[in-house]
């Protein structure tokens, strides 16, 4: 049995059946991403606080269209040397486009990774400061967190039924107490190394007996024979008080509070959400105080910039502007000498690899900012605003899309060449269908890059 | 099998992977479980959406009893509690969340709501009328061996089964399944009402999943219907000549296609909403416990809105289009006339295919979005009618003059026609927003929607199944059992959705797990109906009070009816299998379209013969003609084709 019109074309419709299929899958592919392109643009015009604009490095994004329009010709070739029988040319061509692919991917993957370790810290008064966690001698970020002491009682709960919350421990206790993890006694006075054998042990236990009582929940406390310290993220946690931590198991411990401040190399004060930006809380006596005048100075140079340029147009409506005069960025450890540099005159900034911070000489004030002052922070992720959100969402897709193009066409270079030998018109018709997915990830990207980058 | 099997084998020498299949027998598993064959696929999807179908009315049961019985403990509750293995997996499913004494609480009632929806929808009906059907009969009434890529069709498959065992799944993790009905509206289904250790241990996460699955499943299933239905026509099939069935199963195909991705939109950004932490939908300054949520804000659950309705709306027409496929192979038949206006109905399910991607705020006219949008969508809304006006009458008119036979799916197909009347015109007054703002959400909303996929679709399902088991299995299904089973579920789903019209004109809201008895005070008048219900209850000496709160009762043993009426069907499905007559001929129905000039049951590669379609499909009772049906396959009266399909074979390469 034989489907028909799998090589050759069906004569009144003059297609063979795979090119229908990708038409069809590509139409499809269209409507997901005008889905996304649309939440784009909804999200853009209704969002309430400034709208990232030049956040992204354009040389990079550029060069990866180059490299992804480059592929797109290749692929082309490919096919087109396939069609001649030039078997040879037609594996190099390919082989090209896949090597475009990893390399498109690669710049990305930096791309990304910067962002990761890049941070935003929302103030109380709207004012943003951005900036890199610290990071140790081995050049690991050293974490936000949470730091408990004199840590001695655990309140575990355990509901009889299968529930959301339920303790556990051992994941969600013990990874947060720093040092060696210390030994807990039983209410009926037993000594136990806290693992997964004997906690489960203890809530066989404690299960029984709420049944035997007739109650829905159990509880089990456990008392550490020696006080010791938790420090977690606050992702990590459910929440505290002064006295008591919650972890994501609902266990309770009861302890002292040591230490919630945040530590943050500054790289950036985005005043754009605050009422009068040189009153901004960034320039409290206890954080930024001294580049007050630094960020006075490079706001009235843009803005009298601007005023020159562009005497006719409306300040208060240029996004440009109001990054640039607003957005401050800073580049050393301490304020410029009075009539040095205006911080940074192109606005669009390269989030710089964490690897260039930290180590030697500092490149940015440290401030340690107090809880009290946070509303919200997050690293450069989806969480940060929409903007994050909707370019990670699309440009992980269309990355997933690459990912996936290229492994088809790799799989047709490396492991279809029993089809090149037997039936190359079959394996043309198959690389100008994955030639067809190629160029509408490309043509995807086309969309993207001025989108998120230039826009 | 083997006849057809054995007559392909001189094209071994041909070496393509396409056909791995079909030089030998295959094993059990390759030939049942991992099958790519059309025909096994679409039993499988059958198999699976009946199952799903059963489960979402099992959840519908639930909440109906708590609905009429706010309180009650449910009956029989501690009968399940005591089975061995039932209990666990009651216990984990449903029994964890009920109230001490067995009755229901709003939260299980949410959860068994939003199921029901989700499963009805996306697990039930679409891969029994679309998937199932289509791809039992599609191919064969083109002529065609198999679809165009049948590997992608078996994946199509397993994707929906990932999804359903996830679906499945999400009754068992820790917040059980969703809560927030089908819909699944942010922020509500964006935020977590209670913390969880892991996003995995919420439903909503599963639920999510399972539709990125299910919706990638129904996507390999439309390209493929639409690239088979293109290119694999067999000689002398025109467009013009394709059975309307073939139509519709073309248009949902687009439908699922172009209107599936916007919801995988919609999933992706709640999914990521709910796992990274992001904020498409969730407004700034949200709170939730009167705690601000760790959360930037700046999104939109309007966005959600828009995402999900483009889809919902076409999905619609995804629900009650197979019914019209198969009520066009049934009506004909059965009334032994041609399809009245064929051309008229192809015209219209290609309009309506187009129109149902311009309704879809129609919604939405309560979320405030503005008039000139509500005006909009409420032209487009009113005119979307015209075409389902046109493919109902052209059912109607198709009747006229009939010798009709009244075998239990033409019962069926002549219930549906009424009932999705009924359903169709209750829904014009909701096209406009003055009146949908005043129904909206109430049970008037799920009165109309019910009866035009309850009876509606429900009802064409049933007459498909009837109409094809015996090429499906050789065998018919009792007739008896049969009329057992149509004259319950008939009785029964307008006991069930009438009242829901009453009630909700009396502003009935369609999330009150307790019926409205919170509510006693302004629902407790009485009306025509209920004074009726009162004096009915009377004569068999039960005291049902006189106010609407009564019609919840009616309702509630009209599902019990409707229950009862499928357990006829349930038997007569699975004994007729083995144990119902035997179909004599190939074409028991004397049907004119190409499905029935296979074997019965078709074999792998379907045809013994090359399949030319020599006219249209639905010549019955033509003058002068010596049967009242004249195939498509018959070059002359009487006379099958007789060339060997192996033929058509070889003359492909």
């Amino acid at each position: 049995m034989e489907i028909p019109y799998t090589v050759h074309a069906r004569p009144d419709t003059g297609l063979f059946n795979a090119k229908i299929g990708i038409w069809l899958f590509l139409a499809s592919e269209v409507m997901l991403f005008g889905g996304l392109f649309s939440a784009y643009i909804f999200l853009r015009l209704g969002a309430d606080y400034p709208w990232p604009v030049h956040d992204l490095d354009v040389t990079l994004g550029f060069w990866n269209t180059i490299v992804l329009i480059a592929s797109s010709v290749t692929v082309v070739m490919a096919w087109a040397c396939l069609k001649l029988r030039k078997f040879g040319w037609y594996r190099i061509n390919m082989a090209i486009t896949v090597i475009c692919a990893g390399v498109f991917m690669f710049n990305k993957s930096l791309e990304y990774g910067a962002k990761f370790k890049h941070y935003a810290v929302k103030l109380t008064d709207g004012t943003i400061l951005t900036g890199h966690m610290p990071e140790d001698e081995h050049g690991h970020t050293i974490h936000y967190t949470v730091k408990f002491g004199d840590v001695t009682e655990l309140s575990l709960g355990i509901p009889v039924k299968q529930s959301a919350v339920t303790a556990d421990p051992v994941d969600h206790v013990l990874p947060y107490v720093e040092g060696e993890a210390p030994k807990f006694k039983t209410e009926d006075g037993k000594e136990i190394t806290l693992d997964k054998a004997a906690f489960a042990e203890l809530r066989a236990a404690a299960i029984a007996k709420a049944k035997a009582d007739k109650k829905d929940n159990a509880t089990v406390k456990l008392t550490a024979t020696a006080p010791f310290k938790v420090a977690a993220r606050p992702s990590e946690i459910f929440g505290y008080t002064a006295t008591t931590i919650t972890f994501r198991d609902g266990t309770t411990a009861t302890g002292k509070l040591i230490d919630d401040k945040m530590t943050l190399e500054v790289d950036g004060i985005d005043t754009r959400g605050v009422a009068q930006p040189e009153k901004s809380l960034a320039f409290d006596h206890r954080y930024l105080a001294n580049w007050q005048k630094a960020f006075v100075a490079n706001r009235d140079h843009h803005v009298s910039e601007f005023e020159h340029k562009y005497p006719t147009r409306d300040k208060s409506r240029s996004a440009t502007l109001q990054k640039e005069s607003l957005y401050f960025k800073l580049h050393s450890a301490t304020p410029p000498a009075e009539g040095a540099a205006h911080g940074d005159k192109h606005g669009a900034e390269a989030h710089a690899p964490a690897a260039s911070h930290g180590h030697g000489e500092a490149h940015h004030p440290t401030v340690i900012i107090e809880k009290k002052d946070i509303t919200f922070f997050s690293n450069f992720t989806p969480k940060l605003n929409t903007y994050y959100a909707i370019y990670f969402t699309l440009t992980g897709l269309h990355g997933a899309h690459v990912v996936a193009g290229a492994l088809v066409l790799l799989y047709f270079l490396v492991f279809d060449n029993k089809r090149l030998k037997k039936d190359p018109e079959h394996l043309a018709n198959r690389v100008e269908v994955g030639g067809l997915f190629w160029h509408f990830v490309d043509l995807v990207w086309i969309f993207l890059f001025p989108l998120l980058y230039l826009l | 099998m083997s006849a057809a099997a054995t007559s392909h084998d001189h094209a071994h020498d041909h070496s393509h992977d396409d056909h791995a299949h079909g030089h030998h027998e295959q094993s059990f598993v390759w030939k049942y479980i991992f099958s790519s064959d059309h025909k096994t696929i679409g039993i499988q999807y059958g198999l699976t959406g009946l199952i799903f179908l059963l489960f979402g009315f099992f959840l519908m049961l639930l909440m109906r009893w708590s609905i009429a019985y706010p309180g009650v403990p449910v009956p029989a509750i501690e009968l399940i509690r005591d089975i061995p293995l039932i209990k666990d997996l009651f216990e984990a499913m449903f029994g964890r969340w009920l109230n001490p004494d067995g009755s229901l609480n709003g939260e299980i009632y949410n959860m068994l709501g939003a199921m029901h929806g989700t499963i009805m929808v996306f697990f039930g009906i679409v891969p029994l009328g679309f998937a199932a059907f289509g791809n039992f009969v599609m191919p064969l009434q083109i002529g065609t061996i198999d679809m165009a890529f049948p590997r992608l069709n078996m994946l199509s498959y397993w994707f929906f089964f990932i999804s359903c065992v996830l679906m499945m799944y999400s009754f068992f993790v820790g917040t059980g399944p969703v809560q927030t009905g089908w819909t699944m509206y942010s922020p509500l289904a964006s935020t977590t009402a209670i913390g969880v250790t892991s996003v995995w241990s919420h439903g909503h996460t599963w639920w999510l999943t399972a539709m990125v699955f299910n919706i990638s499943a129904s996507l390999l299933g439309s390209v493929n219907f639409i690239a088979t239905l293109i290119n694999l026509r067999t000689k002398g099939m025109a467009w013009m000549k394709m059975p309307f069935f073939c139509w519709a199963m073309f248009v949902i195909g687009f439908l699922l296609l172009l209107a599936f991705p916007p919801l995988e939109v919609a999933a992706i950004l709640q999914l990521s909403d709910r796992v990274f932490g992001s904020s498409f939908y969730l407004p700034t300054g949200l709170m939730e416990g009167g705690q601000h949520l760790d959360i930037s804000g700046g999104g939109s659950p309007l966005l959600y809105q828009h995402l999900f309705w483009f889809l919902a709306h076409p999905e619609v027409y995804v629900l009650i289009l197979p019914a019209f496929a198969i009520l066009t192979e049934v009506i004909p038949c059965n009334a032994r006339r041609p399809l009245w206006g064929y051309k008229s109905m192809v015209y219209s399910v290609l309009t309506l295919g187009f129109l149902s991607f311009l309704v879809w705020a129609h919604h939405m006219y309560l979320t405030g979005m503005g008039t000139m949008m509500s005006t909009y969508f409420q032209i487009t809304t009113v005119l979307i009618s015209v075409p389902s006006v046109v493919l109902l009458t052209c059912l109607m008119i198709s009747l006229w003059g009939g010798s009709i036979r009244f075998n239990t799916q033409m019962l069926f197909a002549c219930a549906f026609l009424p009932m999705f009347g009924f359903g169709g015109l209750t829904g014009l007054p909701l096209a406009f927003s003055f009146i949908d703002l005043a129904l909206h959400d109430t049970y008037y909303v799920i009165g109309h929607f019910h009866y035009v996929v309850a009876p509606g679709t429900i009802f064409a399902l049933f007459a498909g199944i009837y109409h094809w088991f015996p090429k499906i299995t050789g065998r018919f299904m009792s007739d008896r059992l049969g009329k057992w089973h149509f004259w319950p579920s008939l009785i029964g789903m307008n006991m069930v959705f009438l009242p829901m019209m009453f009630q909700g004109m009396a502003g009935f809201h369609r999330r009150w797990y307790d019926g409205g008895k919170y509510f006693e005070n302004t629902s407790g008048f009485s009306h025509w109906t209920t004074t009726l219900t009162h004096k009915i209850g009377a004569f068999f000496g039960l005291d049902i009070p006189d106010n609407m709160l009564s019609l919840n009762i009616v309702m509630s043993v009209g599902a019990f009816i409707l229950a009862l009426g499928q357990v006829p069907f349930i038997f007569n499905f699975w004994f007729s299998i083995k144990g119902g007559k035997k179909a004599e001929s190939d074409n028991p129905w004397d049907a004119t379209t190409l499905d029935w000039a296979t074997p019965t049951p078709p074999p792998h590669g379907n045809f013994l013969f090359d399949p030319v379609a020599h006219r249209g499909p639905y010549e019955y009772s033509l003058p002068g003609h010596v049967t009242d049906f004249y195939p498509q396959w018959e070059s002359e009266p009487g006379k099958p084709e007789t060339k060997p399909a192996a033929d058509k074979v070889l003359a492909h390469h």
